[in-house]
């Protein structure tokens, strides 16, 4: 059957049309995975922690606020390559960095940091100040640190913070705790939940003395400013960058270790088609030829080939999956190795009982009298006939294979440097995200799986009607 | 007697799948160097004990040294370490056939056997409580939704409900366990998020079992939702074939009652087909209990199989899980065929 | 008074291309003692239809299902389901379906299968159940030990005679055989046809014997019905129709017998039977008819009486009406 014809028969059936547009869609944002993703994005992006630190941990996604009464906390990041002000002292100058930003949500920001890279001096170290202002007069000073000193042998201009940057969460600091206290009480004259202020300092930071002993959120301007002491005109910091911890992040939120989950589950899309279809292939053709050979064949090949094929088909996968794979390493042509040995029996012997009925029929006879060779009468009169079978159980393969992949990474066997969706679930469910609610974590990727594997699912149920003629006049497919 | 040839030839098949798998699982633990390493780690471990009690009584550290290096050749002899793999391993294949399961490395019982079979037996009926009830209710259920849509094709209802089975062919198990840890324990609260008791569990033998239950119904309600659909689709579209068969045309015009016709031209001719799909989803749900069981923090042989993996790596006891895994399913599958030639005469006497 | 009489018969089936007219009006009779009635035509021209209909199981698929049956006098089509199940099915008219052979149960053994509905309806003590179904075989030709034996292993001639068997099991008073025997070999097909002749001469049963193999309803016959496309084409005696045709696709038809002395080498029908979705306009023979005019590809001919019991559906055969 030639393909155009094969398209238009799917695209006839409701599933088919579904499954059509499905894969349309995935592969079109595999494609854009495939351009703008680095090669090696599971090591170099994914699987670096440092990478992510600016971003908040364990919040869902920006749009929940839409659909919450609370509102939440934006995410914010300001980066600054020259100071904002410049304050002349008498013993040198103060270069000041100010994030001036507005807290309307009612949800506190998550943390608040900044870091500071590239940092020169000549003579003495700069001393790095960081102070809050709060909107009700509030002064907290949250960091104050000499930069380190020149170390024997060094020669000035001494350059610090060049290839890691400073990065400070604030609030922590005892200090700052110290400080928190004592405004509170002295401005609000009250009772403070000391607990609050030590176990979670940003609360404080950014809240006032409730009646019940938390710190509801204090609407109003704030300023961030991250000040630079210098005493030589020269000395200088190259970037500075302040964080403002929202509480939801981007269109899929993030996890425990901040990493963006759109970034990563787009990242998951190709893999799984990848997973599925080669898998799908490999162990298609392996079956079809096996299944050929075993049925042209006959004989002593035929016979261990179906012992074989008895034998595979009743192996109960899964646990043998997970020894093969945990003993051979989590690599993923490994796991696709291992699925494929396990899945061409199915269609060895469906090709083979095929091919049976097919030698003693009246074409292959013609065929061989005519002198055609072993494989040219497999390739021209035995193979069309099965090809539609094969194509069905081609597409019936693939969900299977996702399937168990993300079953596989699920166990803690996936392959880190390739990072699936059965992945990011796994590390959500180790680290507890289940039972913390955070669905935005644990339900999109799962989802996604269900969607790729429903999507071959589609397209194998539409095909069935086109394979198996018997099924064709069955009207529940068609609309 | 051709029945009994018939049973014959699968029960040997079934022996080599058993013999296959044991095969497979010992030449990559031996082949790999792994079986080795694991040895070894076991080894030291003992070694280092024995070294700080030995230390108390030899003062002299060459003396020690000299009566570790006697221990460890000692230790290495009863492992089997001075030996290759594939000198070694047989032996154990074949305890393992004569269910003599030997004693773990590192893993051991509740109540500290070191003995193999003792730390499987007492996981064994916590799995069979999650695999059988999950089968038999999916069994139950599919027969009947399935029939009864086969009684109506092409209804509305008939379609929503294939639709969603040929979708929940699609859906991971274990997944769709967390998606109910979601809802009934995180969102709703009403069922625990897993294990197997309460802690602590209370007193009393049936309100223990109770509380089993009780910790036991999302398990089981995951395995059923996740399998149920797809036996739905294959049983309707099996009731569906055979109620289209010519028979059941005769049957009709034969002036046979409706009742008569579903049940023995229809139901009763569909029964060898619907147990060969039973058969066939046995695989997928003794898979699914692996994870269902990692979700639910559920301590079957699931649980188990994968702390001897990933957790504390333990030879024997993955040999062993093979073994019975592997069983199990042939078991089970075994019972079936028996159960499919019984209800098809053709096989019967095929 | 007539043991069947089929009046405006009509079943339509629904398709995707508008209804397909199976059988199209069709009206004929059967006697009764002993007369068997053939029904001749094409693959296609609606024989099974007609069976379904007059069974009353037609597909899922009906665009319209009327006209009367009247049984002994009493109409049979419109009665309750429950009614015609009961009183009419097997017990007055019983089947043996095209393809019989592959119509059993696969589970279920021979004998259970033949007694069916005398065990359901409780017309049998258990301990006559082994004579009754003996004699029953007896009757077809088969030997005692069917009476234990699963479809798969009786051979298809022997199905084809368990089928008649299942058939007679309630005595009915009309059997209807759907080509019960072109799935055959010549020589299995000659048996069948014995067993059927005993039936008619020494029982005195009356049958439709459904076929498109006019040489076998010439044997049984004593009269005949010629469909085409869902239509009766021509209703007589068999020695009215067989050796007087009036239309000319009968005439067609019997040129197409080989005759194992004739000289002529036979030939067959030519052009394709019509597409029962859309039969031609006119006359639903005029493709494919020599003796074809003008008004033939305009007007679909009415039966036409040629002679006393004798009918025809060919212009030839009548007065066109003045006016197109
Ligand atoms: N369920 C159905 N829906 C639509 N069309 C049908 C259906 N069953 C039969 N037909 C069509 O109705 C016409 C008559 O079919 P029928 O089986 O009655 O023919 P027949 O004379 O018995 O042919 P044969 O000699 O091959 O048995 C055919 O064209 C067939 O394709
Ligand atoms: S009516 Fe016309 S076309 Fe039809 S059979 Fe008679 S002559 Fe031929
Ligand atoms: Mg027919």
């Amino acid at each position: 059957m030639k393909t155009a014809t094969l398209i238009r028969e799917l695209w006839k059936s409701a599933p088919g049309k579904l499954g059509l547009t499905l894969l349309g869609l995935l592969s079109l944002v595999s494609v854009y995975v495939i351009l703008t993703y680095p090669s090696d994005y599971g090591t170099s992006r994914w699987g670096n922690p440092a990478l992510w630190a600016d971003n908040p941990k364990s919040v869902p996604p920006a749009w929940t606020g839409f659909l919450s009464s609370v509102k939440p906390t934006r995410h914010r990041i300001e980066e600054w390559e020259k100071p904002s002000e410049v304050v002349s002292l008498d013993f040198g100058h103060e270069r000041i960095y100010r994030m001036v930003f507005a807290l309307k949500g009612d949800e506190h920001p998550t943390f608040i940091s900044f870091s500071l890279w590239n940092v020169e001096y000549h003579l003495r170290p700069p001393v790095i100040t960081a102070v809050l202002s709060r909107p009700d007069g509030g002064r907290i000073t949250l960091f104050r640190q000499a930069v380190s000193g020149p170390r024997t042998g060094e020669e000035a201009p001494y350059s610090r913070y060049r290839d890691e940057p400073l990065r400070e969460v604030l609030g922590s600091d005892q200090r700052v705790k110290d400080q928190l206290t004592r405004f509170f009480s002295e401005k609000y004259i009250k009772d403070i939940d000391l607990d609050v202020v030590h176990s979670a300092p940003v609360m404080a930071l950014f809240g006032v003395p409730g009646f019940d002993g938390g710190f509801p959120v204090l609407k109003g301007e704030y300023t961030l400013e991250v000040r630079i002491l210098v005493n030589d005109e020269r000395d200088k910091a190259g970037k500075v960058r302040m964080v403002q911890g929202g509480s939801v992040y981007g269109v899929m939120g993030t996890d425990a270790l901040g990493r963006d989950l759109a970034e990563g589950l787009l990242f998951g899309l190709p893999v799984a088609l990848l997973i599925g279809i080669a898998t799908s292939t490999i162990s298609t053709l392996l079956g079809m030829i096996l299944g050929m050979v075993s049925g042209y064949a006959g004989g002593k090949t035929d016979l261990v080939i179906q012992r074989a094929a008895d034998i595979v088909a009743n192996i109960p996968v899964l646990p043998l999956l997970i020894f093969l794979v945990f003993i051979g390493g989590s690599k993923l042509w490994l796991i696709l190795m291992v699925l494929v040995a396990f899945s061409w029996p199915g269609l060895t012997i469906m090709v083979r009982s095929m091919v049976l009925q097919l030698r003693t029929g009246q074409e292959v006879e013609a065929a061989k009298t005519l002198g055609a060779s072993g494989a040219r009468v497999i390739f021209s009169h035995i193979f069309p006939h099965t090809a539609s079978y094969i194509l069905a159980q081609l597409v019936f393969f693939a969900p299977s294979a996702i399937l168990a992949e993300a079953g596989l990474s699920f166990l803690g066997l996936g392959d880190p440097s390739i990072p699936t969706w059965g992945q990011v679930l796994e590390y959500g469910f180790r680290t507890g995200a289940v039972f913390l609610g955070y669905w935005w974590w644990v339900v999109p990727p799962g989802l996604l799986i269900v969607i790729t594997a429903v999507t071959f699912m589609f397209l194998a149920l539409g095909l069935e009607p086109v394979v198996d003629p018997r099924l064709r006049g069955r009207r529940w497919w068609r609309y | 007697m051709s029945l009994l040839r018939t049973l014959l030839v699968r029960g040997l098949t079934m022996l080599g799948v058993l013999l296959a798998v044991q095969i497979l699982v010992v030449v990559c633990l031996g082949a790999t160097g792994y079986s080795d390493r694991m040895l070894q780690a076991v080894i030291s471990e003992q070694l280092r004990g024995m070294r700080s009690s030995l230390a108390q009584t030899i003062r002299d550290p060459a003396r020690l040294e000299e009566a570790l290096e006697a221990h460890r050749e000692e230790l290495e002899s009863s492992y089997g370490l001075d030996r290759p793999w594939f000198a070694r391993m047989p032996g154990m294949v074949a305890r393992v056939f004569k269910l003599d399961l030997g004693e773990a490395h590192t893993l051991r019982s509740s109540d500290g056997s070191n003995r193999v079979a003792d730390i499987v037996l007492e996981r064994i009926p916590a799995t069979m409580l999650l695999l059988t009830s999950a089968m038999v209710i999916t069994a139950g259920i599919g027969i009947l939704i399935g029939v009864k849509l086969a009684t109506h094709p092409g209804s509305p209802l008939d379609r929503v409900v294939s639709g969603f089975s040929a979708v929940s062919f699609a859906l991971p198990t274990w997944w769709v366990g967390i998606l109910l840890i979601l809802i009934f324990s995180f969102r709703l609260g009403i069922l625990p998020t897993g294990g197997m008791y309460s802690v602590p569990p209370p007193d009393g033998g049936f309100a223990r079992f109770m509380d089993l239950l009780y910790h036991a119904l999302l398990p089981i309600f995951t395995l059923v939702l996740a399998s149920l659909g797809p036996y739905v689709y294959v049983i309707r579209t099996m009731t569906l074939n055979i109620a289209q068969a010519e028979h059941v045309t005769i049957a009709r015009a034969k002036g046979l009652s409706e009742r008569t016709v579903s049940g023995r031209h229809i139901l009763r001719v569909a029964a060898p087909p619907i147990v060969t799909s039973l058969i066939l989803g046995l695989a997928g749900t003794l898979g699914g209990s692996i994870l269902v069981e990692t979700v639910f923090n559920w301590r079957g042989m699931g649980r188990l199989y994968y702390e001897a993996i990933a957790g504390t790596p333990d030879e024997m006891v993955i040999v062993a899980l093979t073994f019975i895994y592997t069983l199990i399913y042939i078991l089970a599958r075994m019972v079936l065929e028996v159960l499919y030639v019984i209800l098809d005469p053709r096989v019967r006497y095929g | 008074m007539a043991l069947l009489e089929v009046r405006e018969l009509v079943l339509h089936y629904a398709s995707e291309r508008g209804p397909v007219k199976a059988v199209d009006s069709v009206s004929f009779e059967v006697r009764g003692e002993g007369e068997a009635l053939g029904i001749i035509g094409e693959t296609g021209s609606g024989k099974s239809s007609l069976v379904r209909a007059l069974m009353r199981i037609p597909p899922g698929n009906i665009d319209t299902y009327s006209g009367e049956v009247i049984l002994k006098g009493k109409e049979i089509i419109h009665i309750p389901e429950e009614e015609f199940r009961r009183e009419i099915r097997w017990k007055q008219i019983a089947v043996v379906f095209q393809g019989a052979m592959n119509g059993f149960n696969p589970v279920i053994r021979m004998g259970d299968q033949i007694l069916e509905r005398m065990v359901e309806e409780r017309a049998i003590i258990p301990e006559k159940r082994r004579e009754v179904a003996v004699e029953l075989l007896k009757k077809v030709g088969l030997s005692e030990d069917t009476f234990f034996r699963y479809p798969h292993e009786l051979s298809g001639g022997m199905k084809q005679r368990a089928a008649i068997a299942m058939a007679l099991s309630l005595n009915p008073s009309l059997l209807i055989l759907d080509e019960p025997t072109s799935a055959l070999d010549v020589s299995i097909q000659a048996q069948i046809m014995n067993v059927l002749k005993q039936l008619k001469w020494d029982m005195g049963l009356s049958m439709l014997f459904i076929t498109h193999d006019i040489a076998l309803a010439s044997d049984l016959c004593d009269r005949i019905v010629v469909m085409y496309s869902g239509q009766l084409r021509e209703y007589g005696s068999a020695e009215q129709v067989l050796l007087d045709p009036q239309d000319p696709y009968t005439r067609e038809l019997l040129s197409s017998i080989p005759r194992l002395h004739g000289k002529a080498s036979p030939h067959f029908v030519t052009g394709a039977p019509p597409d029962p979705a859309e039969p031609p306009q006119g006359c639903r023979f005029h493709p494919r008819c020599p003796e074809k005019y003008e008004i033939c590809t305009r007007k679909d001919p009415p039966l036409f009486a040629t002679d006393d019991g004798h009918y025809a559906r060919c212009w030839l055969k009548g007065k066109p009406p003045e006016k197109g």
